[in-house]
């Protein structure tokens, strides 16, 4: 074992010096290139999959989204319809429908936020976890009043415009005048909540509000939370018999928020699939290109062998020297690949309000895969190096 | 300590077999000092790769240090070598990214010395060769002569038992080949080792104790003649 660590300390140290060769570092950058996806694919995925669970686990685990279906084949959810769950099921504790109204929030004549006025119940605060910092939260007796709570951002918003107190200040919504009434905590919540409104950014108003003032009024949404003991599954299940029974022309899906992640996880999928695809091609690329720098190396270098031999290498020294090259120039491309790979997940994070880490298994399989890249692509100029007549290396130049 | 007997070594050139080594007859002692002469053509490397382990001959027997090595795979063959044989060749063949030290060393880490000792080694080994101020120096940045010690020094490294020097003055002015000689002639004497030179110029044979002929495959080994013909 003395002997092998021997020859791997000075091995390692040959691969050192050869990597300051130039022609080198497009070869680096292609394998980069390639554990750089791989490192994104992996961490993305690691860290979308920890950010659903750690909105579900901040909705709570009973969480029930019926998503009510557009189109002109289906009727119209009405808001009786929707409001009735609510009372109606020993499987749901709570309910609010999610009206989607006009767009736009203006106060004293500036603008304060770009997104839509959301119309929710009473119920809406406890079942999105919302919590209220200053004045209070909608209640159902507001029902029909102009009045609205609004989120941390928009708040801030109002600030700017020049009113010191959000509370009590009037937003302009669709041409319609609001009060706010309260201001929620801020949430620094993400994209892709599963329950597609950022409470931040929102203007909640009382539901049959939000219903009589806008045009073409839609319920797209409406959350649930199940009855303590009933399983999420049964719960969705129960919604789903209950609006085909009382509104049976309505097309609805009722999921469980563990398949609002299962859903969010399938669409990152796709993406997993097209990194992956890169990753792929590119470490292929990538290892060819090593392959063929080890194989002008091992032809550059014959009469190095050759001396090597005559000094007492064996066939075996001579393949683990540079197959150990190889792989210490794929783990430099991989190192590099690691780098840039959190980079880029680092953006994707950033972009979509998620949580950065560097998740160890991304490391593990970005160093595991670019030393394996290095072993394949290396087994070959290795075994050609160690299949060198010594006598014929010698004489090579 | 160096036995050949009846070897033969042919090559296929198309469908003619060329015969180049024609049953050589050989027996180095420890502690001798030889040179094997020949014009080129004569078979002179193909018996310096066969006394190196490096080729095999077709036919014939190879005593190295009381053991037959004909029947020896890669991985033993390359350990007898590093043991038993210090090559030193006419174009240094120092690896040029390596200092004189590390080049030194380079067949001790073969071996599985660890990097200290055969750092030290080599620097006492470089030290005899009058290279100690150079330990750190790059071949480039040595002369011919200079490189021709360090090739030397890591002949000698291993403690081989016998040194094979081909045409080790021939890349050198004839100043610094004598110096060269005299440095082999003295290792030889001081450090007991067997120096085998393997040369066309007679000045160099001249100086060797034992003097052999090669050509047409065949050894004439002077020192034979001379012992059957009576002669000192």
């Amino acid at each position: 074992m003395k002997h092998t660590s021997a020859v791997f300390v000075d091995s390692l140290r040959e691969a050192l010096r050869c990597l300051l060769r130039a022609r080198l570092r497009s070869m680096l950058g292609i394998v980069g290139i390639g554990i750089a996806s791989v490192i994104a694919m992996v961490s993305a995925g690691e860290i979308a999959k920890a950010e659903a669970r750690r909105q579900f686990e901040a909705l709570g685990t009973d969480i029930v989204t019926v998503r009510v279906a557009g189109g002109n084949r289906s009727a119209k959810m009405q808001l009786d319809d929707a409001l009735a769950l609510a009372g109606s099921l020993p499987e749901i504790s709570a309910a609010s429908p999610v009206v989607t109204g006009a767009a736009g929030f203006l106060h004293a004549g500036r603008s304060v936020g770009s997104g839509s006025m959301t119309g929710v119940t009473e119920a809406y605060a406890d079942l999105a976890k919302l919590e209220v910092a200053r004045g209070r939260f909608l209640s159902d007796l507001d029902a029909g009043r102009f009045w609205c709570v609004v989120g941390a951002k928009v708040a801030d918003a109002i600030r700017k415009a020049g009113t010191l107190d959000p509370l009590a200040a009037e937003l302009e919504i669709g041409g319609h005048f609001y009060r706010v009434v309260g201001v929620l905590e801020r949430r620094e919540e993400a994209y892709g909540s599963p329950l597609n409104v950022r409470a931040d950014e929102a203007v909640f108003v009382p539901v049959a509000t939000a219903w009589r003032v806008t045009r073409n009024a839609r319920i797209e949404t409406i959350i649930a939370r199940a009855a303590p003991g009933v399983h999420h599954e049964d719960a969705a299940t129960a919604v789903a018999a209950w609006f085909k029974k009382r509104t049976p022309r309505v097309g609805l899906k009722a999921v469980s928020a563990k398949q609002l992640i299962a859903q969010m996880e399938a669409q990152l999928g796709v993406m997993t699939l097209l990194l992956g695809a890169i990753g792929s091609i590119s470490l292929i690329v990538g290892g060819i290109g090593v392959m063929n720098v080890m194989l002008i190396s091992v032809s550059e270098r014959r009469r190095e062998i050759g001396v090597r031999r005559a000094l007492g290498a064996s066939r075996g020294d001579i393949r683990r020297q540079f197959l150990i090259e190889s792989v210490i120039l794929t783990l430099t491309g991989g190192l590099v690949g690691l780098a840039v790979g959190s980079a880029a997940t680092w953006g994707i994070c950033d972009y979509s309000g998620w949580e950065f880490f560097v998740s160890t298994l991304s490391v593990v399989i970005g160093l595991g895969v670019s030393s394996a890249v290095g072993v394949f692509f290396g087994l070959q100029p290795a075994h050609q190096a160690s299949r060198l007549d010594p006598i014929v290396a010698l004489q090579g130049e | 300590m160096l036995e050949l007997a009846d070897i033969r070594k042919s090559y296929r050139l198309g469908p003619v077999e060329v015969e180049v080594l024609k049953g050589i007859d050989l027996r180095v002692d420890a502690g001798d000092l030889m040179s094997i002469m020949g014009p080129s053509g004569s078979g002179k490397s193909t018996l310096m790769n066969i006394l190196g382990l490096l080729g095999r001959p077709t036919s014939g027997s190879y005593r190295l240090g009381g053991r037959d090595v004909s029947t020896m795979s890669d991985r033993e063959l390359s350990a007898f070598r590093n043991e038993h044989i210090g090559f030193v060749f006419q174009s240094f063949n120092l690896l040029g990214h390596l200092t004189a030290l590390e080049n030194v060393a380079l067949p001790l880490t073969y071996r599985g010395m660890g990097r200290r000792q055969a750092g030290r080694r080599a620097e006492e080994i470089l030290e005899k060769v009058a290279m100690g101020d150079r330990l750190d120096h790059r071949p480039d940045q040595l002369s011919g002569g200079q490189k021709q010690r360090v090739a030397i020094a890591r002949a000698l490294a291993g403690t081989p038992s016998v040194v094979l020097a081909d045409e080790p003055t021939g890349a050198l002015d004839s100043n610094t080949a004598d110096e060269v000689m005299q440095l082999l002639i003295r290792l030889n004497r001081d450090e007991g080792v067997a120096v085998v030179i393997i040369t066309h110029d007679p000045v160099v044979s001249l100086l060797c104790r034992r003097q052999s002929l090669i050509r047409d495959g065949m050894l004439l080994d002077g020192s034979a003649e001379m012992a059957e013909s009576g002669a000192p």
